[in-house]
């Protein structure tokens, strides 16, 4: 079996106000959300070893041209490659550096600077080579165009409806109304998510993202330091990723959770029955569906009648996204890779402010790095209350 | 100039977009006898097997819908009087899944899904012609 993360812990969390438009650049964003991490984590910069960063306009810069900037003397640096998979696999990989003793002190950022017509540029250009030269030349509709044929596909294949995933929208719109970080500050009715304007069909306005501008950032510390801190500590009881599952094969499902979801909750020792909310990676309901099933909260095909069941609502039987998601919050980008960790320590340190959880463990799940028809990145992880 | 997304065409590719401005649909094909299966989009190597021999091939271009979406915000501007955009994925009759478009939309409700189509090449784009399909009777 896999070791476990012991030894480390999360020691906090910082998220910038999310806005539709900024002038900052998105250094400035991203130093934000660190310094906000590094405050509820009673630390000074100083202590910084260790730095994962997940950018997407940061180019030509990178993660260590950003220490430079910062100022931070790293014996430690990760830069997110995986799109929205990134943020947790920085957390599980700097993790790891901890346990090993070659750092002590981890900051793992995530942000962006991102309008609707950054994102498609860069899904056009300069994301990778498949999509260039292979989809975009078809007016597919960027990342809509793409999981508008998973949403069709799924909906073929199981007999889910627009109302099915128009739940879980709903659902996501009254959580964000808690969140004073959330862009989307009304109500959503089924009308209006399903006459929405039709963006590439069966997806309409409802289905798909804001591209915005934040960060999102967490602190791990190993324990010699944790102990040291007086600040609510959050142990990872388990996490995984995978990329490119299964191997050349689009359609069989999108995404990889279904490949090491059950080695997971062993690591965790744990299963999703004991979990108290989930954070998944909604760039599209259809994908929160696919990560219910291939995270075992049900059985393939199912998620329509789970999130029935659940409600996913903050106060409901499971809270889905309890902060309202990528979604109803924003996707600042890559900083979409990180809202679900920063909620999840947020709820586990009991600092949710009006949507707070009666909570101990939960689940959090990344996804990204869109290509040739899918996302090639996931991953997930188990965070639990000390 | 539109700015088009278009094809950045370069050595691992040339043959395929070359073939398709002589209206000829080829993709690769593994020249391992344990494999010989066809690989699209264009690589360096057989990603079912892992060898590096591979050959460009004639196909068919008959093939059927895997799935679709009708595209009312098409990703840059440049499409936008050509919407709604009916972007398919399409099975080859030889295994690859080719992302493309229809020329001929059927009605804005049908489901399409697992209907046959033929390849059909586009006028030349900005010097490029691009492997659409047309649905065919069910």
């Amino acid at each position: 079996m896999r070791a476990g993360y012991e030894g480390v812990y999360v020691v906090g969390a910082g998220q910038t106000a999310y806005e539709k438009r900024t002038d900052k650049p998105v250094q400035k964003v991203l130093w934000e959300a660190c310094d906000l991490a590094l405050k509820s984590a009673a630390l000074e910069w100083q202590r910084v070893q260790g730095l994962a960063a997940t950018c997407f306009v940061l180019p030509p810069d990178n993660v260590t041209v950003l220490a430079e900037h910062f100022g931070i003397e790293a014996k430690w640096l990760f830069h997110g490659v995986y799109g929205g998979a990134s943020g947790i696999i920085g957390m599980l990989h700097a993790a790891r550096a901890i346990q090993a003793g070659d750092i002590d002190v981890a900051v793992c950022v995530a942000a962006d600077v991102f309008d609707v017509s950054t994102h498609n540029d860069m899904i056009d250009r300069t994301f990778n080579a498949s999509l260039r030269d292979y989809m975009a030349p078809y007016g597919f509709g960027g990342a809509n165009g793409m999981f508008a044929l998973h949403t069709r596909l799924y909906m073929e294949r199981h007999g889910a409806t627009r109302e099915d995933f128009g739940r879980l929208a709903i659902a996501q719109r009254c959580n964000a109304l808690l969140n004073p970080n959330a862009l989307f500050k009304v109500p959503l009715s089924m009308d209006e998510y399903l006459n929405a304007r039709p963006i590439a069909e069966p997806l309409h306005l409802f289905d798909c993202v804001l591209p915005c501008c934040g960060g999102d950032a967490i602190v791990l510390a190993s324990e010699k330091v944790a102990k040291q801190l007086h600040v609510p500590l959050v142990q990872i009881l388990g996490g995984g990723e995978l990329h490119n599952y299964p191997v050349n094969d689009i359609y069989r499902l999108p995404g990889g959770w279904d490949g090491f979801s059950e080695d997971m909750y062993r690591q965790a020792k744990c299963g999703p029955e004991d979990m108290d909310f989930a954070q998944l990676y909604d760039d599209y309901p259809v994908m929160e569906f696919t990560q219910l099933e291939g995270l075992r909260f049900c059985p393939p095909g199912k998620a329509a009648n789970f999130v029935q069941q659940v409600g996913g609502r903050v106060g409901d039987k499971l809270a889905i996204n309890s902060g309202g998601g990528q979604l109803s919050a924003g996707q600042a980008g890559a900083a979409g890779g990180m809202i679900g960790v920063v909620e999840a320590v947020l709820q586990l340190r009991g600092e949710a402010g009006k949507r707070q959880l009666n909570c101990k463990r939960g689940v959090v799940v990344g996804y990204g790095m869109v290509a040739y028809g899918r996302g090639l990145s996931s991953s997930a992880a188990v965070l639990e209350r000390c | 100039m539109s700015n088009r997304p278009m094809p950045k065409v370069n050595p691992v590719n040339q043959a395929f977009w070359a073939a398709c401005n002589e209206g000829v649909l080829k993709v690769q094909r593994c020249d391992n006898e344990g494999c010989r299966k066809y690989v699209f989009y264009p690589r360096v190597c057989c990603p079912y097997c892992g060898c590096n021999s591979l050959t460009w091939s004639e196909v068919s271009g008959q093939g059927k819908v895997i799935t679709f979406t009708e595209v009312y915000r098409p990703q840059h501007e440049s499409f936008r009087s050509e919407v709604p955009i009916w972007f398919v994925a399409v099975q080859l009759v030889e295994g690859p899944l080719l992302y493309s478009r229809l020329v001929n939309p059927p009605p804005q409700t049908a489901n399409i899904v697992g209907c046959p189509v033929r390849l059909e090449f586009s006028s030349a784009i900005e010097g490029q012609r691009l492997p659409y399909f047309r649905l065919l009777d069910r």
